[in-house]
């Protein structure tokens, strides 16, 4: 019986650990913790920092946003897909266009799809508001190599498929009441890719 | 055989909670240990302000760093005593956050200005703490935490003049 009684616990250790990283979202097929406010396909959680998140969303937000601030200091958004629908990769070229957005601050930088900045040199991997000209009309290319006409660009080399992060630094309170009355945020247009798919 | 079986299925059911809890539990503590781990393995010393190289993707050690902040970390271990923070305010955005041995961010201080420099003490909770009127008191529930100083810095100039900053900065017990 003993045999039986160890193997139950070994089992069942195993199943309570991999139910635990499914649930916290661990796993790269685990469940997605994040509970999002989304604004224009950009998607945010905004209980990262907050003492009101689960043990499930602290774990999840252990793994994807270490050491993130609370929402009234800094809110960050996600977009991994382009206007269409499709998953923004490297080997296309995208115009991410954009407004005035409700934030002090803000910037747009480019992710791989484990978090991290992509392994490049080549020094483009963000785009903030001291970037954009004109702060109510502005926009940049993403590709993996620099648009020969001199627009502003953010570097998609090394990185496969991406994320965008867009990060509002103080944003403002009538945004964080009522986040889908903000003005539109920015737009991801697919121009063209390297092996077919372009609009 | 029923026996046998009924030991089988209360073990692993005992097991499977038991694990459970504990991995969700625990789970936050561990990746910030292994991420405090990982700063020390870079030379960053306990209540002593470091200032990280510029974000490149060589330099990152933290999933989504920004390229276009200065940061600036302290491990904070309140072992032997409370932990007092002086630093310069910015004349860009910036910020002084204290995260808890969870990750949680339990404080965030606006650096934005030109006046004197921010002060805060660091204590375990329950302790008495003396401090002037205008020193935030800020209480972790454990011995160790991290603080981070962000300051708006997207191109070297201004990132050079942030580093020197950490000179003038404070981080220690006292």
């Amino acid at each position: 019986m003993i045999y039986w009684a160890i193997g139950g616990i070994v089992l069942g250790g195993i199943f309570g650990l991999m139910s635990a990283l499914y649930l916290s979202g661990i796993t790269p097929s685990g469940m997605n913790r994040s509970t999002p406010v989304v604004v224009d396909g950009w998607q945010s959680d905004w209980s990262i920092g907050s003492p009101a998140a689960d043990r499930y969303q602290k774990a999840w937000v252990a793994r994807y946003g270490l050491l993130a601030m609370q929402k009234s200091e800094a809110v960050y958004f996600i977009r991994s897909h382009d206007e269409q629908g499709a998953p923004i990769r490297e080997d296309c070229r995208y115009l991410v266009s954009g407004a005035d957005l409700p934030a002090e601050w803000w910037s747009v930088t480019l992710y791989d799809h484990l978090a991290y900045l992509p392994n490049n040199t080549d020094g483009h991997l963000s785009f903030d508001a001291s970037d954009a000209t004109d702060r109510y009309d502005w926009q940049f290319e993403v590709a993996s190599e620099r648009p020969e006409d001199g627009t502003a660009w953010v570097s998609s080399r090394a990185a496969e498929n991406f994320e965008l992060t867009l990060r509002l630094y103080r944003p403002n309170a009538d945004f964080l009441n009522s986040p889908e009355r903000a003005t539109p945020f920015p737009t991801i247009s697919r121009l063209s890719c390297k092996h077919g798919g372009g609009t | 055989m029923r026996a046998t079986m009924l030991a089988f299925a209360l073990c692993a059911i005992a097991s499977a909670i038991a694990v459970h809890l504990m991995v969700i539990q625990s789970m936050p503590s561990f990746i910030m240990s292994r991420t405090t781990s990982s700063l020390k393995a870079a030379g960053l010393k306990e209540n002593k302000w470091t200032a990280a190289p510029r974000i490149m993707p060589l330099t990152q050690k933290i999933v989504r760093s920004s390229p276009d902040l200065f940061y600036a970390v302290c491990l904070l271990d309140l072992t032997s005593g409370q932990v007092q923070i002086s630093v310069p305010l910015w004349p860009a955005y910036g910020s002084l956050s204290v995260f808890d041995d969870t990750s949680e961010n339990v404080h965030i201080s606006n650096l934005q200005g030109n006046s004197q420099p921010l002060e805060i003490i660091v204590a375990l909770p329950g302790q008495t703490v003396s401090a002037s009127s205008d020193t935030t008191v800020v209480f972790l529930p454990g011995p160790s935490g991290i603080a981070i100083v962000r300051r708006l810095a997207p191109d070297e100039a201004s990132h050079k003049v942030a580093t020197e900053l950490v000179a003038t900065s404070l981080c220690a017990a006292r």
